[in-house]
This record gives structure tokens, C-alpha cells and sequence, in this order.
């Protein structure tokens, strides 16, 4: 009894998840040469430090996916990192002395952060939404002045977290490292409730054809708003993460996760038009990028050689998923811009 | 007798409105505006030499921007300018004691055009969006520029680069000469040209474009190929000024060459704008940069106001658009 209806499950599953079982048979590749060529790799010091590298790049992805698939960019992802990680390396010493208590600063800290993070976003979101702007250009105009911010507070590499925040943040509870754990909050408890919510479906509406959303009665401007609130928030929380593992603040070095996100969202199967996709792809995304830099370092490969290397897995990440649609039927006909 | 007057009072002002209304004179407004207050800033400013000098930096960026003001109005973008910007400033100076300079000059910008030839293979046969396609490329160029270099830019510009890029004649510097020049190419090929006709076409609606039997590919393909080759020129002309080249010298480019083409009231959907608006939009951003600078304000504080600048500048467009 496979067939329900006129289309098979796993027909109709294929269809709308191509792109993503197309970025994860990429990311079983790359994982397979990993394993490979680590030895070490099922120690726990060996999968700790993969998913530590890969975390901050992996909630930078969560929020430039939700942006994606409303149909635009988010050139300011790695402006909102750099400028929550600065705050957090500013703020969190002094808070601490202020309040007396260690742990009391780092939450505090924490908070504070995650809320200027929503707030950067929400900026984003008012200024695409009722400036009726491009996404592009707002969040490229925000990344100079978040960056901006971000170099005011921090001027020069450094910064004081305090002590036990990297504990906190990361390192491992018995076997499990904590890194592991947060990729599961990210997936099980942020977005598959939000998948699955109405607003969830909002999104891909409004990324699929904007108009009918509207038309269907949906609220485009607040799902817009929730979608830029939400990529800045999510940023903080990378920067957070970032903060864990650097221990100190950098704005001039957060510049590569905007590209990168944008790189790791698209590798998995993530439409630039909107609509389709998700961050079950993203996350195949980020493991295959994290996981070249690993294979590469391994194979003794010269430090450069990685750009070129993540560009041409782009260009044939994509192309693969173009090459079969382009085999159907759109040949003749030009594919709507 | 008085109804002659009356038509040229009439006709007259027809002039007025189309000239003084159009949105591009109200950028170039703005640029003299903004001369003019940071004249009151900076009572030094008010000299031809700063003036000049202001012109010839921002020119850098103008011939840089002409392909991004040509991919932007394809509805695309184009962000592996400032590699073969730095590709081609590298190739010209490590090459400064080979006899045959025309040669040299035609390799480089024959290389660039390879390199927007694959942007455009890649985007039109092999559908990657843009921003991805040009993303891939920057990034494996920036492998092919260290492999060049072997990590460490050599040489030091030709002396007849060097001529071009810092010399006057006249009283007025080359190299703003060059420009000018270029600026006029361009906007032949925009506006009196049906290649530039078919441009806008496609910016505006590639279906429409399509369905008219316009080969879409084509003219995609060439202006990707153009808009390495204005960067190569521009990296080039840049090297000259500096006197040399060195890895990363396009970074600081890439943001700005899309501010300037924005400002200049270029629409990032495409098919609404031109280059004659990216002009004073570069001019605009290095009176900015240059006041800013004076102000001791630090990089910080630039960076703001310049992600401030450009906000304020494309909302009013918008309410100018919505008028």
C-alpha cells in the first residue's frame, strides 16, 4: 500500500527535500574521507572539537536560513556577531563585580547580549518592513554600523570573559560535549517547533510567493519582522558561543561567517529565492564546511587552498542541483526572476 | 512679441524641470551640497588641489563600480570584483621590467574577461544565482592570487602606470581625465546603444526580453566579462597610484562599489538606474570618507556613519520612488 493518493510518501518527500538529500550525500562524502583520514576522530576529544568549530557557524547558519527562505540575505549576520561577542567581552567582568557573583554576571551578560542581538535583528526587520527596502541593502548599510559598534566597544583584539563561562558554554556533561547538545537545542527545540508552528509555515509562504501569502490573509509584515528578530538573536547567540571558545572579543575577524553562512545555508539545499529548504539542510552545510577545513589541514593542503576549494563545492553544489531540474522541462523557457 | 517670449519662457522652463527634477542632477546636487558643508567643516577644503585629489581617489572606485553598476542593473550582483581587482594589480606590478608593457596591459585585461566569461557561464548555463556564482569565483581567485604571488606581492608599478594614475596635465589629473572618459563610454553604451536597450530590458523583465527574441545568455555572459574588466582595469589604474600592490588590496572596495551604485539610484531589483548615477555616488562616499578621516573620527565611528549614510540616502529614495 505505498501509493496514497496519486503521489507515493516518498515521491512527494523527495520532491520537496531534493536539494537537502543532495547536501547531505555531500556531507556522508565528506564525513566518509573524515573518518577516514582521522583515526582519532570517534575519541572524545576528537568529536568535541569538531562540533566546538562548528557551533558558532551553525547558529549563524540557523538565522541566515530563516532569512533566505523569506527570499533575501543577511549581509549583517557576521556584523551582529561581531557586535554581540564585543558587548559580551565588554560587559561581562564588570557585571560580574557589580552583582558579585560569577555566575550571576555571566547570565546577566548572557541576557543582555541575546537581547541587543534581537534588537539589532529587529532593526533589520523595521527597516525591510516598513522602508520598504531590499533586504540586501538594509543589512548591508546595518553591517557597516554594526561592525562599527562593535570596533567602538572593542577597539583592539581582547576583552575579559569570566572564568567559568567557558565551562558553562561548552566542555563536555559525561561523554556528551556540551557542542553536541547545543546542536540538538538548535534542531529539536528551535526549529522544528518553529517548522511546524503557523509561523513557520508563514515563512515558507511568504519565501515561495509573497504576494499570495498576502493574499491569503497572512501577515506578511510581523512574519518579516519575527524572521529579522529572530537572525539577529540567533547571532548572539553564536557570538556567544564564539565568545566561549575565543575568550575574547574580535570584531574585524567576524566578517568570514556572513559569506560562509550564506555559503553553508545554499550547500544545503537552501533556495536563495525562498521557499524551500531549512535548516536541516543548513546544518549538512556547516558539517561539510567545517569538515573541508579539517580534511584539508590533514592532507597538509596549504592554507589558501581552502577558498578555493569552498568555491568550487559551491559552484558544484549548485549546479548538480540545477543540471536535474534543467533535464525536466525548463529548458525552453526562461526560469522567472 | 509677447508670445515668444512666453514660448521661451515656457520651453525654458520645460528645460528646468527636466534637468533640475531628474533624480541623477539630484545626486549631483547633493555631491556639491556636501562639498560645499564639508567646505564649512574644513575651510581647507576649499582648494582645487583638494578637490582634484578627492576626484582622482574616487575615480578608483568609479571604474570599479562600473561593473557592479552593470551587474546590479542585470538584477545581479557581481562580488569577485575586488579579486581580480587585486589580480590584475599584482600581474601588472610583478611584471614592471618585461618589455613588452602593451602586452602585459592585454593579458591582464584579457585574463580578467576569462574571469567574467566563467561568472557568466556559470550563472547563465549553469544557473547559479549570482550572488553565489561571483561568491565561488572571489573565493577561488583569492587561491589563485596567492598561488601567483606565492603569498607576497613583488614589484612595484610601471612608471607609465604610475604617470597616468598621479600626473596632471593641464592643471587637471590624468587619471580624472580617464575617468570622465570611461564615464562616457559607459553611458554611450547605455543609453545610445541596443545592447544597453536590451540591458534594461533584461534588468527589467527577463521574460518580456526573452519572449522578444533577445538572447538573454548573451548579453548576461558580456556583462559579467565587462565588469572584470573594469575591475582589472581599475586594479591596474590603482596600483599605479599606490605604486604598488599587495594581497587584499580590494577588500575595502567591495561594500562601498555596492554603496555607490545604490546612491547613485540604481535599483537592486535592476533595470531602473545607471552608471550616471554611480559616479557622484563615489564621489559622495570619499567626501564622506576624506571628512570623516580629517574629523579624527576612528574607524569605528567611520564605519557608522558611512552604513548611516547609505540608509538615509536609499530610504529617500524610497519616499521620492512612492511620491
Amino acid at each position: 500500500m505505498k501509493n496514497k493518493g496519486s503521489q507515493s510518501t516518498l515521491k512527494i518527500f523527495w520532491a520537496k527535500n531534493r536539494e537537502t538529500m543532495i547536501g547531505y550525500t555531500f556531507m556522508i562524502i565528506v564525513f566518509a574521507l573524515y573518518i577516514n583520514a582521522q583515526i582519532n576522530f570517534f575519541s572524545p576529544y576528537g568529536i568535541k572539537s569538531t562540533f566546538d568549530q562548528l557551533l558558532t557557524l551553525l547558529y549563524a547558519g540557523l538565522g541566515q536560513t530563516f532569512v533566505v527562505l523569506i527570499g533575501g540575505v543577511d549581509l549583517s549576520i557576521g556584523s551582529m556577531i561581531a557586535l554581540s561577542n564585543s558587548l559580551a567581552v565588554v560587559i561581562m567582568v564588570p557585571l560580574a563585580d557589580y552583582l558579585g557573583s560569577d555566575l550571576g554576571g555571566i547570565i546577566t551578560a548572557i541576557v543582555i547580549v541575546l537581547l541587543a542581538g534581537s534588537l539589532a535583528g529587529l532593526i533589520n526587520g523595521l527597516l525591510v518592513v516598513y522602508g520598504r527596502l531590499q533586504p540586501i541593502i538594509v543589512t548591508l548599510a546595518t553591517s557597516f554600523i554594526y561592525t562599527g559598534i562593535g570596533m567602538y566597544l572593542v577597539p583592539k583584539p581582547g576583552g575579559l570573559i569570566v572564568k567559568g563561562y567557558s565551562q558553562i558554554m561548552t566542555g563536555s556533561i559525561g561523554v556528551i560535549p556540551k557542542s553536541f547538545l547545543w546542536l540538538v537545542i538548535a534542531l529539536v527545540f528551535i526549529w522544528i517547533p518553529i517548522r511546524r508552528s503557523r509561523f513557520g509555515q508563514s515563512i515558507y509562504a511568504i519565501g515561495g510567493n509573497e504576494y499570495s501569502a498576502f493574499t491569503s490573509g497572512i501577515n506578511v509584515q510581523k512574519t518579516k519582522l519575527i524572521v529579522f528578530m529572530l537572525s539577529g538573536l540567533f547571532c548572539a547567540m553564536a557570538a556567544l558561543l564564539l565568545t566561549s571558545f575565543t575568550g575574547s572579543g574580535d570584531p574585524t575577524k567576524c566578517e568570514t561567517f556572513t559569506l560562509n553562512a550564506i555559503a553553508a545555508v545554499v550547500l544545503g539545499g537552501t533556495s536563495l529565492a525562498g521557499g524551500r529548504g531549512g535548516f536541516v539542510g543548513t546544518i549538512a552545510g556547516v558539517i561539510i564546511f567545517s569538515l573541508i577545513l579539517g580534511l584539508l589541514v590533514f592532507w597538509r593542503v596549504p592554507t589558501f587552498f581552502q577558498e578555493a576549494v569552498k568555491g568550487s563545492i559551491l559552484i558544484f553544489a549548485l549546479s548538480v542541483g540545477i543540471l536535474e531540474k534543467i533535464k525536466f522541462h525548463k529548458r525552453y523557457y526562461p526560469t522567472e526572476d | 512679441m509677447t508670445t515668444i517670449i512666453n514660448k521661451i519662457k515656457l520651453s525654458l522652463s520645460e528645460m528646468y524641470k527636466k534637468l533640475f527634477q531628474s533624480p541623477t542632477m539630484k545626486i549631483y546636487l547633493l555631491v556639491v551640497i556636501l562639498y560645499f558643508a564639508s567646505c564649512i567643516i574644513q575651510p581647507n577644503y576649499f582648494s582645487s588641489s583638494y578637490v582634484m585629489s578627492t576626484l582622482v581617489l574616487a575615480s578608483f572606485l568609479g571604474v570599479l563600480a562600473i561593473g557592479q553598476t552593470l551587474a546590479i542593473l542585470l538584477g545581479g550582483i557581481d562580488l569577485s570584483i575586488i579579486v581580480t581587482f587585486n589580480l590584475a594589480a599584482v600581474i601588472i606590478t610583478a611584471n614592471v621590467d618585461n618589455q613588452y608593457q602593451m602586452l602585459i596591459v592585454f593579458m591582464t585585461l584579457l585574463i580578467s574577461a576569462v574571469i567574467g566569461l566563467i561568472n557568466g557561464l556559470g550563472i547563465t548555463l549553469l544557473k547559479v544565482t549570482p550572488i553565489v556564482m561571483t561568491l565561488a569565483m572571489q573565493s577561488i581567485l583569492t587561491t589563485t592570487l596567492y598561488l601567483y604571488t606565492n603569498g607576497m606581492a613583488r614589484g612595484r608599478s610601471p612608471d607609465w602606470l604610475r604617470f597616468i594614475s598621479t600626473e596632471s596635465i593641464g592643471g587637471i589629473r590624468v587619471m580624472f581625465i580617464l575617468w570622465i572618459l570611461i564615464a562616457f563610454l559607459i553611458w554611450v553604451l547605455l543609453n545610445r546603444t541596443t545592447f544597453g536597450r536590451r540591458l534594461y530590458g533584461l534588468g527589467n523583465s527577463p521574460n518580456v526580453t526573452f519572449y522578444s527574441g533577445i538572447n538573454n545568455n548573451m548579453i548576461t555572459i558580456i556583462v559579467y566579462m565587462l565588469s572584470s574588466i573594469c575591475a582589472g582595469l581599475a586594479g591596474m589604474l590603482y596600483a599605479g597610484y599606490l605604486g604598488h600592490a599587495y594581497i587584499g588590496m580590494g577588500l575595502s572596495f567591495l561594500l562601498p562599489s555596492i554603496a555607490a551604485v545604490v546612491i547613485g539610484g540604481t535599483s537592486i531589483l535592476g533595470g531602473k538606474g545607471g552608471y550616471t548615477g554611480t559616479i557622484p555616488g563615489s564621489i559622495i562616499l570619499y567626501i564622506l570618507i576624506g571628512l570623516l578621516t580629517n574629523l579624527n573620527i576612528e574607524e569605528a565611528g567611520r564605519k557608522i556613519i558611512n552604513g548611516l549614510i547609505i540608509l538615509i540616502v536609499v530610504l529617500l529614495y524610497r519616499k521620492f520612488e512612492e511620491k
